[in-house]
């Protein structure tokens, strides 16, 4: 069982075995996907980082005379990623939002025994049975989300233009008057980030009941 | 999707909600210590009220019948059946409390005596049309209780509806803030109860524009019955995981019973600290952290009570991100329509208990150390994946609400630095709430297994049904 | 914007881990070990500074398809490290070895192939060697992690001010922000992961 990890980005590894003959299929497929903008995901603002990567079965590193060579049948299709919030709503979101589900049907279609990413019970039990336990895990801002991150960087620019717009000297009700605005205009992103880990609730049943192990 | 045919007639009251007619109530949590003190209960009962009953004039009582997972093993059920419940049914709210932010004064050590010790094994709903009839239930039943050896009776709370009434104003500084017509109310005042999701199959109150599921060629429909009712549909086309046999699960729904109590001087002096600091109403800043007014108005849309969404406010300006309404369905804020949310639904048939507590009067005036509150009652199919969801990423988190860690300003479980960010509108300035005590106590509660009348039939009369 | 903004680089390595070469796989143990020894703030990747998420585990067992029954496995256990950098994946090594050579030696250094050296050169050979390419990368953000954990604590720091002067009059809030003004301007520099 995967050890857990503190912070709002959970990891996953998902490595499912992949036939050889599909290869052709799947660089033009990754192909497509790397000149599209992914804007969905975008907006789904909850994936951090993500990769697919196919590895031949063939071309493991192999790098001792020594080592043996491995004599797999199927090419490994990796899949990793780190996201917010529990893995229930996360793998629902791929199969609930249309543009989302489409395009994981395309990058997994070619993996043995996908079912497709709906209907949902089929798909998460598909993706539980290929995640791989992490070992160790860091992540250079724990406390904070995606949006957490999409609010702060708007907020910064904003912040910059309010500072570089505000002399030493000013008048005080002047000053009075532009801070308000900057803070009615900068609202929407004020939500508290915090350094504290604790105030992020507990990792909820990061995997649906009926399929935990 | 063609609504499914729901025996009205085997699905208890209490999943359709009690209307006006029944304004009083009272809860028993009980305790029995053979499987047939537990049978001996089930008999005793009424002919349990279902949910076209409560239409039916003559009849003045109204009961309900609720399980937890420790009240159908002391009934002596076969341990297949009893393991077939989901895990989060089977540990119970108590064992679940870290993921509820059911902790510090809200930990279950701290709840009342009813909920400590042996434990509730089911819970007893009486609603009546009149206070009589209800005296006269209650005094037969109670009578019956005690006599009758090896049945517990761990607790019982009396509740009752209230309605806004000119002659007794629940404002904070603004008198013309009370509803004008004689809507249901919560205690700090507001309207209670109207936004509960449609459900496929049950009596439709209204059209489902705006609580319902938000289909792609932009019309709404009801929630799948699955989402609340076991055995039948839910939004994902599939059948919820419910305990086995199948008979068992039919029309039954898991329920959340929390008894809330509000502090309702609390809230008050709060409120009317920090619209004083802003310069604004303080009725007017209390509907912010609602997201409606008092007599149920939504922020977002005067002109209807329910057919509004968010996609037009994505900074929160008419009703902020962080407001209760919001968080605890977020309708279409999250994007993508209604699918991020329609999986996360609860069905909300709560009823208040204690007095209400006039404009400028302190709650210990009213019923001293009473208090009053909120019996907060939902049914899902999924504690997991519906209540503790909401409870855990919507009320107790602002993520999803791009409000980072703040929490529900009403019913969050409150840390530092506490905030609360209502976003100005032009007219109104920013209102940055800071160091929000906690209005909102847990006393008790737990989750339960409210069967179909058919299911408690077949409890009542011998294990394994 | 580019999906995938330059200033990123995806690091995916996958090194063997010997199970023949001594008795039991003491190897693998190890490793795991090794692993286990770090907790998510305790491990060297925290003092890397452009490391923004780093993973590591053992893939002893591939999963067979469903209903695969051909017993195909793996002859050699493999480790995998996955990351996500600002910059490039050398200079990311080279502050790895730097913080602590011993955590390299006992992971990647008890893989097959590594050599018996020292030195932070040998991790990057090792590492190119065993670096898998052509992956589909996503990011969020076009931001470094400098630029991620400055901007966090400004806002934390913004929405304190926000909730201090709320009420003040115009002078004590003009006040309050002028003491602000360096932290805002040039928020205190945060610890990878101390956030």
């Amino acid at each position: 069982m995967q050890q857990s990890f503190e912070g709002k980005a959970t990891p996953m590894t998902v490595i499912t075995p992949m036939r050889p003959r599909w290869r052709p299929l799947v660089w033009a497929i990754l192909a497509v996907f790397r000149h599209l903008k992914l804007g969905v995901v975008k907006e789904l603002a909850f994936i951090h980082f993500a990769r697919w990567l196919l590895v031949k079965r063939g071309r493991l590193p192999h790098l001792s005379p020594r080592q043996p060579v491995e004599r797999l049948d199927d090419d490994w299709f990796v899949f990793t990623t780190n996201f917010n919030g529990p893995w229930d709503q996360y793998i629902d979101a791929f199969g609930m939002v249309g543009g989302v589900r489409g395009g994981l049907d395309w990058l997994w279609w070619t993996s043995r025994g996908f079912p497709g990413a709906w209907p949902m019970r089929p798909f998460k039990r598909y993706i539980r049975y290929f995640e791989y336990p992490l070992d160790l895990y860091c992540n250079a801002y724990p406390g904070a989300s995606v949006r957490d991150i999409a609010c702060a960087l708007e907020l910064s620019s904003r912040l910059d233009a309010f500072l570089a717009a505000t002399p030493p000297d000013e008048d005080a009700a002047a000053f009075a008057r532009r801070w308000c605005a900057f803070l009615d205009a900068v609202a929407p992103t004020l939500g508290d980030t915090g350094a504290q880990l604790q105030e992020i609730p507990s990792p909820h049943s990061k995997v649906p009941l009926e399929l935990r192990s | 999707m063609a609504a499914p045919v729901l025996d009205l007639t085997d699905i208890q009251a209490q999943f359709g909600g009690y209307d006006r007619h029944w304004p009083v109530g009272r809860f028993w949590y009980l305790r029995w210590e053979t499987p047939d003190a537990g049978r001996a209960l089930l008999a005793r009962l009424p002919p349990l009220a279902h949910c076209l009953h409560l239409d039916d004039s003559d009849t003045a009582i109204a009961v309900n019948v609720a399980f937890t997972h420790r009240g159908l093993a002391a009934l002596g059920l076969d341990p297949t059946m009893l393991d077939s419940f989901p895990e989060d049914f089977r540990q119970g709210m108590r064992a679940r409390a870290p993921l509820n932010g059911d902790t510090g004064p809200n930990d279950p050590q701290c709840w009342d005596d009813a909920w400590q010790g042996g434990g509730v094994h089911g819970w007893v709903g009486a609603y009546a049309r009149s206070a009589q009839a209800l005296e006269e239930f209650a005094r037969d039943f109670e009578t019956w209780l005690s006599a009758t050896p090896h049945l517990v009776r761990a607790g019982s709370e009396d509740v009752s509806r209230f309605y806004a009434d000119p002659a007794r104003p629940m404002h904070i500084d603004d008198p013309a803030s009370n509803p004008s017509r004689p809507v249901v109310l919560e205690h700090f005042g507001f309207r209670d109860g109207v936004s509960n999701p449609p459900v496929a199959g049950m009596p439709q109150d209204g059209p489902a524009t705006g609580i319902g599921m938000l289909n792609k060629d932009g019309s709404w429909s009801p929630l799948p019955a699955g989402e609340f009712l076991l055995g039948q549909v839910d939004a994902d086309g599939e059948v919820p995981p419910g305990p086995q046999p199948e008979s068992l699960a039919r029309n039954g729904s898991f329920m959340v019973l929390r008894k809330l109590e509000q502090d309702v001087d609390g809230f008050r002096a709060y409120v009317a600290g920090v619209a004083a600091g802003a310069g604004i109403g303080a009725d007017a800043l209390a509907a912010r952290f609602f997201g409606r007014h008092r007599d149920g108005t939504p922020l977002a849309d005067p002109s209807t009570l329910n057919g509004f969404t968010f996609g037009d406010d994505p900074q929160g300006r008419r009703c902020p991100l962080g407001a209760h309404l919001r968080r605890a369905n977020p309708r279409d804020s999250m994007g993508f329509g209604t699918v991020l949310v329609d999986r996360h639904r609860i069905l909300r048939n709560g009823i208040t208990y204690g007095q209400p507590v006039p404009h400028g009067v302190l709650q210990a005036e009213v019923n001293g150390d009473a208090g009053q509150g909120l019996m907060f009652i939902a049914f899902n199919t999924s504690f997991a994946g519906q209540f503790e969801f909401v409870t855990q990423q919507w009320l107790n988190f602002g993520n999803d609400q791009n409000q980072g860690n703040d929490r529900d300003p009403v019913v969050g479980v409150q840390v530092p630095p506490a905030r609360f960010v209502v976003p100005g509108d032009g007219l109104r300035p920013t209102v940055v709430c800071a160091g929000l005590p906690q209005f909102v106590r847990l006393r008790g509660g737990d989750y339960f297994f409210l069967p179909g009348i058919a299911a408690v039939a077949a409890l009542a009369s011998g294990p394994g049904g | 914007m580019s999906r995938v903004p330059k200033p990123h680089s995806f690091l995916t390595a996958l090194s063997p881990i010997d199970r023949q070469d001594d008795a039991g796989g003491a190897r693998l143990a190890a490793i795991r070990a090794a692993l286990a020894a770090h907790t998510q703030y305790g491990s060297p990747f925290r003092e890397c500074p452009t490391a923004h998420m780093v993973r590591m585990q053992v893939i002893d067992a591939l999963k067979p398809a469903m209903g695969d029954t051909s017993g195909v496995h793996l002859r050699s256990a493999w480790l995998l490290c996955v990351a996500e950098l600002d910059g490039g994946v050398d200079d990311f090594l080279d502050a790895l070895y730097r913080t602590d050579p011993d955590f390299v030696h006992a992971t990647w250094g008890q893989c097959t192939g590594y050599p018996p050296y020292r030195g932070a050169v040998f991790l990057r050979r090792y590492i190119a060697r065993c670096r898998m390419g052509g992956e589909l990368p996503y990011a969020a953000f076009p931001a470094s992690v400098a630029q991620v954990q400055a901007a966090i604590a400004r806002k934390e720091c913004l929405g304190a001010l926000a909730a201090a002067t709320q009420g003040l009059d115009d002078a004590a809030a003009q006040a309050a922000f002028r003491a602000a003004r360096g932290e805002l301007e040039r928020p205190t520099a945060t610890r990878p992961g101390g956030l």
